[in-house]
């Protein structure tokens, strides 16, 4: 069989060739090492191509969903259509709501105070005064905070070690919810076997103002308890951006002239290289070699070689193009690869 | 649903996608889209749905790109009118995003129009089927159109890139001096 020509690769790795044609280039391309380069460099233009292609979007395709991006078309005021009389008129319903739960907030504080003061008195009984902690700190209707399964690394937030600002607020938002529940305002009920007395009138009346006030109470959440819940994070293609920092790896024929450079190696900022073990773990730094960021997706090395003379790798991880500074056609090819943080 | 619902919902996005990527403009790509649609509404029947409204697009653009400049300058002038009456808060965009994108669309220019469209519809997911009715070639000038268009894509963007970095290299040499 001839060896293959370009568009029969491309054909072949874009699926397009018909299932008996493509086993045949399949087969070639076991037998020959020729065409297993074509086919890997093709490869590469591929993948290089799609990304060049893609970085035309100003949002990537398929990143956010349509919905989203519709509605960022608009802006909030013709969203809501508001006006600015409809806007004023909402600012007063708003301030005389405020004013209402503060009111009836400094009620349910006067119930309670009163409710204190009944449990108070001389003649309180015994039971009411020994009642566990427990049942007052965490009772049973308290709600726990709320865990969607949706939502699991609210959970797991709790006990996970907080390493980023993502991560705290997530662990913020777990570990308030039960204290904002505990820390709610609860009516204490009143004991069931209160003497008749003087005093049962007013006991009485604070327990049924208690009660009333209790429930609403209960309903009301405390600040931060209802509002906080966490959004799945979205990742977009910005990310990519953030730098060339990571692991690399030079795949390809090793020539004399590469014998020195590493065979993985890791760029640390400020301006860090070092050796990467081939258990992927991070070992020393590499003595008088430097990196440089160069592009988006570029970054230049310098390695210092045995003979002491100093050689300069340029590489891409968009375009997996690599070039050194004083060799025309590079047999080695810089890659990303995986390592231990 | 009727059939021109599902058409719009089917192919509308990735045709805007594809038209914004050739274009360089969303706006005139949305343009060009609905006229497409509209005359996919004419259109009696249709057979192979995607290729058709792709190639009707790209057509499209093509003739846009043979009529005058007054005209052009016209919608751009419109184009910038509508733009300032609506209170839409521009894409946030990094420096690096942005020149990697005038880069990337530098790079897409240098092509041949052939080149260029059979690049940006397999990125789009046509078939070489579809493609080659797009484009009126035959299914097996596909896949070299697709190999040269790769190449030189690559190529030119690894050009035009070349100088920029050893420009920034070179003002790092000099701030650090």
């Amino acid at each position: 069989m001839q060896h293959l020509d370009e568009g029969t690769i491309h054909a072949w790795l874009d699926g397009a060739l018909p299932p008996d044609e493509a086993a045949g280039v399949e087969r070639h391309a076991a037998a020959c090492t020729r065409c297993a380069e074509q086919i890997a460099e093709a490869r590469g233009l591929i993948a290089a191509a799609s990304g060049i292609v893609s970085s035309l979007d100003v949002v990537r395709g398929g990143v956010l969903p349509a919905a989203r991006d519709r509605a960022r078309q608009r802006s909030l005021w013709r969203a809501l259509r508001l006006t600015p009389v409809r806007a004023a008129l909402a600012a007063t319903v708003l301030v005389a709501a405020g004013s209402l739960l503060a009111v009836r907030h400094t009620q349910i504080d006067i119930s309670q105070q009163l409710v204190q003061n009944a449990h108070n008195l001389p003649r309180r009984p015994a039971a009411a005064a020994t009642r566990p902690p427990s049942a007052v700190s965490v009772p049973a209707a308290a709600p726990a905070a709320p865990v969607s399964k949706r939502h699991p690394t609210v959970v797991a937030a709790n006990t996970a070690p907080v390493r980023d600002s993502a991560r705290t607020a997530r662990a913020v938002v777990a570990e308030t919810a039960p204290v904002a529940a505990a820390a709610a305002p609860k009516a204490e009920p009143a004991p069931a076997n209160a003497a008749p007395s003087v005093a049962v009138d007013s006991v009485d009346a604070a327990r049924r103002a208690a009660a009333h006030a209790a429930t609403p109470a209960r309903r009301l959440p405390a600040f931060g308890q209802s509002s906080l819940k966490l959004q799945e994070v979205v990742v977009t293609g910005l990310a990519e951006a953030h730098g060339m920092e990571g692991c690399f790896e030079l795949r390809g024929e090793r020539t004399a002239r590469d014998a020195g450079l590493p065979e993985r190696f890791a760029l640390e900022r400020p301006n860090i290289v070092r050796f990467v073990n081939p258990d992927s773990g991070r070992d020393s730094i590499i003595p008088g070699a430097s990196w440089r960021q160069t592009g988006p997706t570029a970054a230049r090395v310098t390695f210092p070689l045995p003979n002491g003379a100093p050689t300069t790798v340029e590489f891409n991880t968009q375009t997996l193009s690599t070039r050194f500074a004083d060799v025309s056609k590079p047999t080695v090819r810089v890659v990303r690869a995986d390592c231990k943080p | 649903m009727n059939d021109v619902d599902r058409l719009f919902r089917e192919y509308h996005q990735p045709l805007v996608r594809y038209l914004t990527r050739r274009l360089g403009d969303r706006d005139w790509a949305e343009e060009v889209a609905q006229e497409t649609f509209l005359r996919a509404i004419r259109q009696e029947t249709i057979v192979s749905e995607r290729s058709w409204l792709f190639a009707v697009a790209t057509n499209l653009v093509r003739d846009e790109a043979r009529k005058d400049a007054r005209r052009r300058r016209r919608l751009e002038l419109l184009r910038e009118q509508e733009r300032a009456e609506q209170s839409v808060d521009p894409e946030p965009l990094t420096l690096e995003r942005a020149e990697e994108a005038a880069l990337a669309r530098r790079a897409l220019e240098a092509l041949g129009e052939r080149d260029r469209e059979a690049l940006l519809m397999r990125e789009e997911g046509l078939d070489y089927t579809e493609i080659a009715a797009a484009l009126e070639l035959s299914v097996g000038s596909v896949g070299t159109t697709l190999a040269r268009a790769r190449k030189r894509l690559v190529e030119a963007y690894e050009s035009l890139q070349q100088p920029r970095s050893d420009a920034r290299h070179g003002a790092g040499a000099h701030a650090a001096s």
